[in-house]
């Protein structure tokens, strides 16, 4: 019995009890003994764990990306999981011979996704704790424990968007774009306008609740109150007469992008206020996380009202700050509790960069 | 200090210039508007703002990420030197 191990698990169980359940996003696995029996390195001719299909399966459809950390040769472990037909599911798998912390911060940073989110697991105590102590945050199992894996509260999503099931899809769309991009020569604003980039923006329609909460709550960086709600809560602002919900969508020559950006208007015969404003980070290297803010902009211009905004500064939400401050928003009050209200004199209020076409109700 | 700047000011234009959606033979002038023209969008500010500190290597407060203080090559050099005036006394 590994007495580190057990420390760890009893801590991490008295972390659950007394803390709301934070989403796994990717859960990260070794090869060896973890998700085949056998070492294939050493000539053994490996055998799938029972379950394993159906569990990347289950997990894939929740929209829960699956990637690899394995001490192996590429080429030969990616074509064994070729043979059983699942190397589809594994995102930026990591297969060398390097410390698997290092490999870990790779996917952490192709993926874009907090440490946090990242589930590890492996057969190894070593492994384990090597990841462990450079990455303090992030999850680990030891691979005994993997059929609890689709009951463990932290892959059991309480809604699963449409978006959801097609995750992994748009990460390997995006891998083309970031593909092209590499080899593009030209300024970065000319490669975006080869994309042909649409945004969509139109009211939040019941359909789309689903989606907006999982927004609320898995929207970290591009969030300006960290503030989650719930489908219910939701349902009511799209009933109401004050209040506007607006859903973007963003496409391009390789597929949508999916619904990834949420506002929250609520409107008055002097001001707009923008209760909430968030954008799906993978927005930003396409340069549009203010074409909604600039939407939100013209449209209080055009109804001859002011514009304000709630914020509230935390840890992850600096990129928001910046697109508030840098698109003109001053902030005019501050509550004791670090409540931002920022307001907009609108008169300075850009264009839509040329290489996106908005579409607006 | 000052050859530093001058490199430092060199780095920013040819980014900025990198970056214009106008003809090349437009110069930018340490005092131009960099917003004012029309050549760039708010959306390059961000940009310009993550190229200013990795180059500089300061991490900017979030009361200074403000228009005025990249509004030109100037502005944004000012800025600069207040914090590294702090560390470099």
């Amino acid at each position: 019995m590994n007495t580190l191990l057990e420390l760890e698990t009893t801590d991490r169980q008295v972390a659950l009890d007394t803390k709301p359940v934070k989403g796994v996003k990717c859960v990260v696995w070794d090869i060896d003994h973890t998700l085949w029996d056998g070492v294939l390195s050493e000539g053994d001719a490996v055998v799938l764990k029972p379950n394993i299909v159906e569990i990347l399966n289950a997990l894939d459809s929740r929209g829960i990306l699956n990637s690899i950390a394995s001490k192996n040769e590429h080429g030969d472990v990616m074509c064994k999981l070729e043979e059983f037909g699942i190397a589809k599911y594994f995102l930026y798998p990591q297969i060398c011979w390097n410390a698997k912390s290092v490999g870990i911060g790779s996917i952490q940073q192709n993926l874009n996704i907090g440490m946090d989110t990242i589930l590890f697991i492996d057969d190894q105590s070593f492994e384990l704790d090597e990841v462990a102590t450079a990455h303090p945050t992030i999850n680990c199992m030891h691979s005994d424990a993997y059929l609890t894996l689709l009951e463990d509260p932290r892959l059991s999503p309480s809604v699963i968007s449409e978006d959801a099931g097609r995750r992994r899809l748009m990460y390997l769309e995006d891998m083309a774009r970031k593909r092209e991009e590499a080899e593009f020569v030209g300024t970065p604003e000319s490669f975006l306008a080869t994309l042909g980039m649409e945004f969509d923006i139109a009211s939040a329609k019941h359909t789309d609740l689903m989606r907006a909460e999982e927004l609320t709550v898995r929207t970290n960086q591009l969030n300006s109150t960290g503030i989650t709600y719930d489908m219910e809560e939701l349902s009511r602002y799209i009933q109401s007469d004050t209040y506007r919900l607006l859903i973007c969508e963003l496409t391009d020559k390789y597929g949508s992008y999916g619904k990834i950006g949420l506002a929250l208007v609520e409107r008055s015969s002097e001001y707009d206020h923008i209760k909430l404003l968030l954008m799906s980070c993978r927005t930003v290297s396409r340069g549009v996380g203010s074409v909604l803010l600039s939407f939100l902009m013209k449209q209080a211009a055009k109804g001859g009202k002011k514009l304000r905004a709630d914020f509230r500064r935390t840890e992850r939400n600096r990129q928001m700050l910046v697109t508030y401050q840098l698109s003109n928003f001053k902030e005019i009050a501050r509550t004791a509790d670090g409540m931002i209200l920022f307001e907009n004199d609108l008169s300075t209020i850009q264009d839509y960069p040329s290489y996106i076409k908005v579409h607006a109700e | 200090m000052k050859g530093q700047e001058q490199e430092f000011r060199r780095k920013i234009r040819e980014f900025v210039e990198a970056n214009m959606n106008v003809d090349d033979d437009v110069e930018l002038k340490d005092d131009d508007n960099i917003f004012g023209q029309g050549y760039v969008t708010s959306i390059f500010a961000m940009r310009l703002l993550n190229f200013t500190e990795n180059l500089s290597g300061i991490t900017i407060a979030d009361e200074d990420i403000i228009l005025p203080n990249f509004s030109s090559i100037d502005a944004i050099a000012s800025l600069v030197r207040k914090y590294l005036g702090v560390i470099y006394p």
